[in-house]
């Protein structure tokens, strides 16, 4: 079941459409979703802030509120690391959570606005914004979408620039970054410290090496953990 | 069930429901569950196995955090007890591995080679669906007896409960979120373990009972602890206890 979904959203992610990945993720998050639009922007610790992709001018419009005011669902869920659920721009809770955002997206024409981090444990790296022109809640398996979707936006901007994932020959998801092994999250923990660099960097590092060297990802990581590879 | 048992259980359901407060931390709640589990159940080992998005099963916990250990039971994600326990949402045994090698030709022979000799997995499930299987391994040829089984489906289903009181930011409950924000907070301890690893020089399981301990110490979330350790807002020195830093 869960393979249908996901197998799904790659086909639509894959059909031959000449946008770059971000444009692209966020058309299907409107298509496979059943929200009116999506928006992604990318976000780090030190404030740096960007939107990549952007379905329609409402989304666009919505991501930059989101980044010029500093606040927004979409900051939410990049700040916790939890997707942020506004169904209803209209109620208080949203007014009095984001006085700057909720009235400009309201006026861009969204009612209802749900925040998705993309990130990888303690690794950010942004958020994914869904919107409606009504209010009304995402149900569980638009839920269960959008989080796949998350994961393939997050999966795509840990590996650029090093991975060239717009190679029609590169199958976007297959490679496991998320559970099945834990020891790919341990090597990029040492890696972070072997290499000084952030968590973030350590996860496209590792992942560089894997693709550079022909080799699967939980067999590199199985290397550092073992002290038997030390990555430069 | 003897008194002496009786007190026990009755001490690991006060526990458990202890930890459904305010600073609920799901890995700390399912750590100490699995630990309930070994001690309650009389197994050597006890793991608890969530699935994720594309229904790949992962560790959220384990009694034990030796990497070899956690690999045995990432090996069900092909074949073996935990994986047709998902799968199918019935308990799965085998009282004696020996006998079973036909059945698992690929799990079988590696948990024999770790030392384990008998398996129970028991679903997660929730309303329909099955979410996940706690795993519990022992070290001779047996079987549990029916208030056993009783006792470990009780704890998984109280595991099912645990994992979905992880905070949602809106007041409807989503179980995908819930569900996803506990794997992720997984992935997040795993990091953790390999920054503590590289740092103090020791390995996974010595990593994980250096977080562990530091959190205890200091009254936090082990969710906290390693995010901070990930974000270099704790560094080893910090978690080494006094005494042993330099």
């Amino acid at each position: 079941m869960s393979e249908a979904r996901r197998d799904r959203l790659l086909t639509l992610l894959h059909a031959g459409s000449t946008l770059p990945m971000p444009e692209r993720l966020c058309r299907v998050c409107a298509e496979a979703i059943g929200v009116d639009g999506a928006g992604l922007s990318l976000m780090t610790d030190q404030l740096h802030r960007e939107t990549i992709g952007a379905s329609d001018d409402v989304a666009a419009r919505i991501e930059e509120l989101q980044l010029t005011l500093g606040e927004g669902p979409c900051i939410d869920a990049f700040t916790t690391g939890q997707p942020v659920l506004a169904p209803d721009l209209d109620e208080r809770i949203a007014v009095t959570r984001w006085p700057g955002f909720t009235p400009g997206a309201v006026e861009a024409g969204a009612r209802a606005v749900f925040g998705f981090p993309l990130g990888l444990g303690a690794a950010r790296v942004g958020a994914l914004d869904l919107y409606r022109g009504a209010p009304g809640e995402l149900a569980e398996d638009e839920i269960t979408d959008a989080l796949l979707l998350a994961e393939l936006a997050t999966a795509d901007i840990l590996g650029a620039p090093t991975i060239p994932l717009e190679d029609p020959a590169t199958d976007w998801g297959a490679e496991d970054l998320r559970g099945r092994h834990a020891i790919v999250h341990q090597a990029t923990g040492m890696l972070m410290i072997q290499l000084d660099v952030t968590i973030e960097e350590a996860f496209v590092r590792l992942r560089a090496y894997a693709f550079a060297n022909d080799r699967r990802l939980p067999d590199v990581a199985a290397d550092v953990v073992a002290r038997r590879l030390r990555i430069e | 069930m003897t008194a002496d048992r009786e007190r026990r259980v009755i001490e690991a359901f006060v526990a458990l429901s202890d930890t459904l407060l305010d600073d609920f931390d799901v890995l700390d709640f399912l750590h100490m569950l699995v630990l309930r589990c070994v001690d309650l159940l009389d197994a050597a080992t006890a793991g608890l196995m969530l699935a994720d998005g594309r229904g790949a099963l992962q560790v959220m916990a384990s009694s034990a955090e030796r990497t070899r250990l956690l690999e045995l039971f990432e090996l069900q994600n092909d074949e073996g007890p935990c994986l047709e326990s998902y799968r199918d949402g019935r308990q799965v045994a085998s009282d004696d591995l020996e006998q079973d090698l036909d059945r698992w030709p690929t799990f079988a022979p590696e948990a024999l080679a770790a030392g384990f000799r008998a398996v129970n997995s028991f679903p997660l499930r929730l309303r329909r669906q099955v979410i996940g299987a706690l795993n519990l391994f022992r070290t001779n040829a047996s079987g549990l007896d029916d208030a056993d089984v009783e006792l470990a489906q009780a704890l998984a289903d109280i595991a099912t409960i645990g994992l979905l009181q992880e905070r949602a930011l809106t007041a409807s409950v989503e179980h995908s979120s819930q569900l996803r924000t506990a794997l992720d907070s997984r992935v997040l301890l795993e990091q953790a373990k390999g920054v503590v690893g590289e740092a103090a020089g020791v390995e996974m399981d010595e990593a994980f009972a250096l977080l562990r301990g530091y959190a205890r110490r200091n009254n936090r979330r082990l969710t906290d602890v390693a995010s901070d350790v990930v974000r270099r807002r704790l560094t080893i020195r910090h978690l080494l206890p006094a005494g042993q830093r330099d």
